[in-house]
């Protein structure tokens, strides 16, 4: 029972990395339309640029903060330039430049920082904590805290601010949106950078658990997608439930399920995905009106 | 005093030309019906003049000479457009629908709106009954009303309304003619409306333009239309209840 317990606090813990990456591939989706498969690596982009500025003496949490705002430009500048071109194409176009954003981020972030993998320390100690009977690191449950928090000012903002509202109006009916003097580009690039943010948090903040590697958000990102998926693209609310759900899904199938080890987790993914995909296409948490082409 | 002036202007969609140089003139406080059968470039003239379609010629607001420039910096001049097919955000709350309205007035006027919305709810009263509703979840009339709230609520100075009575029953599209005569007295709008059902439309308005294939084919009083033999024949030869939903 402690041992189920255990597993699934734990599981909790890295589902909130996947509930952070669908949140941020989810708010991009719903201002252009495009399933961001770079938000992985733009979330390494991220945690590089906080260990780098770590290793130069600065204490974390400043450089969590400066990777934030960093990560935050370079979002709303990849929105004006790489996206805004082709505003309002086809699926299988934005499609083509996310995974032309992948390929070339990956390689800028090699270029940048190298392949080896480098460790960031946790600015939460070494220590451990007892919850209700299962044992948890202070990394763990203070990444999990720091997530939680952004989660909930996130949806707080798009829910109580007037900026907020804009935003989703933008993203819901453009065309409206300009008629009530919305500036729609500016709004969708602000998504953009608002969702980099929201992945850089997670990138940065379980850095040191997950190592920082150019490959570090990959399996992260499909278990996202996974996410996202399960929750409906149009959801944030559920993407981050889909992230969690899977987060715990996934822990427990490496434990439980005779041949599923942890190199096989990524069985979990696949599976909900082809499983929502077949039964209920907008996701639990979608319409079905609002599934895209 | 002259509010809104168009020279010349044409318009297409993909290089195929819909407007073949309309001229027309809105004044000040002015209400003014677009008259014309279906593709006869209503709708792509008031697109013309809040900028969603791309145009030649001269497009002057208030003496500003505004041809080309995008959609939402000609809102922040005080023009509002309420489009085609009502642009209602359905995920949203009617509240939050016209809290975007009053967003869309910037700095304009801000003292000023709580009053304007107890004035817009005492106008449309069923707006302050399902304020908390999803406003995809309104009828078509009342979507149609939110719309018109939306719009005035931006405190324009200039309303474009596009065929409200589109797939309404003709008690409900009488309602909203009124309330728009009524809103254009009281806030001082002038109201370009664009118009399939002409004589509903001509019982509202002071003037008209008729269009017939992207151009002015006949223009004058309300009056002088409704006597005028040829826009009879052509548009008011039975009673026209708009398109079925
Ligand atoms: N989005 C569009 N794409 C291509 N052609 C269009 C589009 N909208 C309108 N048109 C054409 O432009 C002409 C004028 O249409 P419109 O302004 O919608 O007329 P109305 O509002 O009077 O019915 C029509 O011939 C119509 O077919
Ligand atoms: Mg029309």
């Amino acid at each position: 029972m402690t041992e189920l317990w255990q597993q699934i606090l734990s599981g909790l813990g890295s589902g909130f990395i996947y509930a952070s990456l669908a949140l941020a591939i989810c708010l991009v989706f719903q201002g252009t339309g495009a399933v961001n498969f770079a938000q992985g690596v733009m979330a390494t982009a991220s945690a590089y640029v906080a260990w780098t500025l770590v290793t130069r003496g600065m204490p974390f949490w400043l450089a969590f903060v400066l990777a934030l705002v960093a990560s935050f430009i370079v979002g709303a500048l990849i929105e004006r330039v790489f996206i805004r071109p082709v505003e309002g194409s086809s699926p299988l176009v934005m499609l083509t430049v996310t995974v032309a954003l992948l390929i070339g981020l990956q390689a800028v972030v090699a270029l940048i920082w190298g392949d080896d993998p480098q460790q960031l320390e946790s600015p939460f100690g070494g220590g451990s904590v007892e919850v209700l009977g299962a044992r948890l690191t202070a990394q763990q449950l203070g990444a999990a805290a720091v997530v939680l928090v952004t989660l909930l000012l996130a949806g707080a903002f798009f829910r109580f601010t007037t900026l907020g509202l804009r935003m989703r109006a933008a993203a819901q009916n453009p065309a409206s949106a300009r008629l009530l003097s919305i500036d729609v580009g500016r709004m969708l690039a602000l998504g953009w950078g608002l969702a980099a943010t929201v992945g850089a948090v997670a990138g940065v903040i379980f850095a040191p658990t997950l190592g920082v590697s150019p490959a570090m958000m990959d399996s992260s990102l499909l278990l996202a997608l996974a996410a996202a998926t399960l929750g409906g693209f149009e959801s944030r609310v559920g993407a981050v439930v889909g992230g969690l759900v899977l987060g715990v899904a996934a822990n427990l199938a490496s434990r439980y399920v005779p041949g599923i080890g942890s190199d096989l987790q990524l069985v979990v993914p696949f599976a909900v995905i082809f499983l929502v995909l077949l039964l209920r296409p907008q996701g639990l948490f979608g319409r079905a009106s609002s599934v895209r082409a | 005093m002259t509010l809104l002036e168009m020279r010349g202007v044409r318009a297409s969609y993909d290089g195929v030309q819909a407007l073949h140089g309309m001229d027309l003139g809105v004044a000040e406080g002015e209400m003014v019906a677009l008259l014309g059968a279906n593709g006869a470039g209503k709708t792509t003239t008031l697109r013309a003049i809040s900028g969603t379609v791309a145009v030649e010629g001269a497009v002057v607001l208030d003496g500003r000479d505004i041809t080309g420039w995008p959609a939402h910096r000609v809102a922040r001049l005080a023009v509002g457009h309420v489009p085609e097919g009502r642009g209602t955000f359905v995920d949203l709350t009617v509240e939050e629908n016209l809290t975007l309205g009053v967003l869309a007035r910037g700095s304009r006027m801000r003292g000023q709106v709580k009053e304007d919305l107890a004035a817009v709810h005492d106008l449309f009263p069923i707006l302050r009954e399902f304020s908390g509703r999803q406003a995809g979840a309104l009828s078509g009339g009342q979507q149609q009303m939110l719309a018109i709230a939306r719009a005035i609520l931006g405190r324009p100075r200039l309303l474009l309304v596009d065929e409200p009575s589109l797939g309404l029953a003709p008690m409900v599209t009488t309602e909203i003619l009124r309330s728009l005569r009524v809103l254009q007295a009281e806030w001082q709008l002038a109201v370009l409306l664009a118009e399939q059902n002409a004589r509903r439309a001509l019982a509202v308005v002071d003037r008209a333009y008729v269009l017939e294939s992207g151009r002015v084919v006949a223009a004058g009083s309300a009056a002088e239309l409704r006597e005028n033999t040829a826009v009879q024949d052509a548009y008011l030869g039975a009673e026209q209840t708009g398109r079925p939903a």
